[in-house]
């Protein structure tokens, strides 16, 4: 299903389910920098989905959190959010990642018959 | 019990250096009260959690196997991981580079560039925090260090569904006597029951609590996580014991979101299982992280003696 459901959004036939929003603003954190920070995952998610950042729910979970003040944790969440955590000499494998995620893309457009826009030839 | 897991290489993975992060604590304050021994891999990167494999599989392989190539090179053949998705990732990173060439292609291509060693299947064993604490103390190592005894906590153990799927991946379970079964699994159950605890028949032990859709279908995941809930309930739990911090925080974060967004509210407390044994051990709540879990099992603790 997920596989159909992918190939619908790469044909146009179908929007990007929030899943894929998902799972792209995910991997992008990962391949980029080795790692991810939850926080930042949010707020990547949120952002492009066009989804309010404040939600009530998410707001009493956090003011719950605070009020038992988990102070090591507190500063371990708040430092990652300045400095974002990162696998030290990434940048090798980036570089490797983004040629072979390029070259499936390619792969995939020709088989679909998209040209490197997406747009169907 | 086997001796071989009284030290062994640590992969926390992304998860517990953030919302996870009781977990990591527990984890470690639990070892170290036990007498055991982990290292934590050096300078590790994302497994790919739930994500990465839908933008390309053989990337999560890569991941994963580059962190398995770290503990190879660190001198381990175990690396223990406590989140679900990172074990779960670990061993089928293990398992497609046993038996899928085109995923040994991928990794050596990319170790290749990214200049480190390409991890070859079969050098190092990944464990999750169950097989560490189940063999290297055992039941009956737990009992007799207990300290401040369980008795009274009604548990419903939640394994979540990677655990244990897809079964190929795991080959050590399923076993006979002594294993991990897939079906109903019961590592959890039996570290508990040893530190005194009274574990409840809970049928949705390995059922999915919707972590990977956790805010892209946010109401499909609410209504998973309730159903955990309420059946723990219903099912006389006081407290619902997890090992995966992408469930706990699930179960967390939706047990809210029910009450806040449905007004449909649940009483069942959620603790990692490293909390509930450290705390049997006579570690302090404080100790074990229960302050830095998003939910408060204060009341319970206080009622239960374990405060």
């Amino acid at each position: 299903m997920k596989a159909t459901a992918h190939w619908l959004e790469l044909k146009g036939f179908t929007e990007k389910k929030p899943s894929m929003i998902f799972d792209e603003a995910f991997s992008e954190q990962v391949f980029d920098t080795g790692k991810i920070e939850d926080g930042k995952v949010l707020r990547d998610f949120f952002t492009r989905t066009k989804q309010p950042l404040f939600q009530d729910w998410l707001i009493a979970l956090v003011r719950g959190l605070v009020l038992r003040l988990p102070i090591g944790m507190l500063t371990k969440l708040g430092l990652a959010t300045v400095f974002h955590p990162r696998t030290r000499g990434w940048g090798k494998a980036k570089a490797a990642i983004d040629e072979y995620v390029a070259e499936r893309h390619a792969a995939d457009a020709r088989a679909l018959k998209l040209d490197v826009q997406g747009a169907e030839q | 019990m086997s001796g071989k897991y009284k030290k062994v290489a640590y992969y926390p993975g992304c998860a517990l250096e953030g919302t996870g992060h009781a977990y990591n604590r527990s984890t470690k304050e639990l070892g170290k009260a036990l007498g055991l021994e982990i290292k934590e891999l050096d300078n590790w990167n994302c497994c790919g959690a739930m994500e990465v494999k839908n933008i390309d599989p053989k990337l999560q392989t890569y991941l994963s196997a580059r962190n398995l190539s770290i503990a190879e090179d660190m001198g381990f053949d175990i690396v223990m991981a406590p989140c679900n998705g990172c074990y779960h990732n670990l061993k089928k990173a293990e398992y497609d580079l046993a038996h899928d060439q085109a995923s040994r292609d991928v990794n050596a291509r990319i170790s290749g560039k990214a200049g480190h060693k390409t991890y070859e299947a079969g050098k190092v064993e990944t464990i999750h925090a169950l097989d560490w604490i189940k063999e290297a103390i055992g039941e009956e190592g737990l009992k007799a260090r207990v300290k401040n005894s369980l008795k009274g906590l009604k548990i419903a153990n939640y394994y979540g569904c990677m655990y244990t799927r897809p079964r190929h991946i795991f080959p050590e379970k399923d076993q006979g006597p002594g294993s991990e079964s897939t079906s109903k699994p019961h590592f959890m159950d039996d570290l508990l029951a040893a530190a005194g605890a009274e574990n409840i028949d809970y049928p949705l032990k390995t059922a999915c609590c919707g972590g990977a859709h956790t805010l892209s279908d946010s109401d499909t995941s609410t209504k998973l996580v309730l159903n955990l809930l309420t059946t723990a309930e219903a099912c006389g739990a006081d407290v619902i014991a997890t090992e995966c911090p992408t469930c706990h925080t699930g179960l967390e974060m939706h047990q809210k979101r029910a009450e806040t967004k449905f007004g449909r509210k649940t009483n069942v407390k959620i603790l990692y299982f490293t909390q509930l044994l450290g705390m049997a051990l006579g570690l302090s709540p404080r100790k074990v992280g229960v302050h830095e879990n998003l939910s408060d099992s204060s009341d319970l603790l206080r009622e239960k003696g374990l405060v």
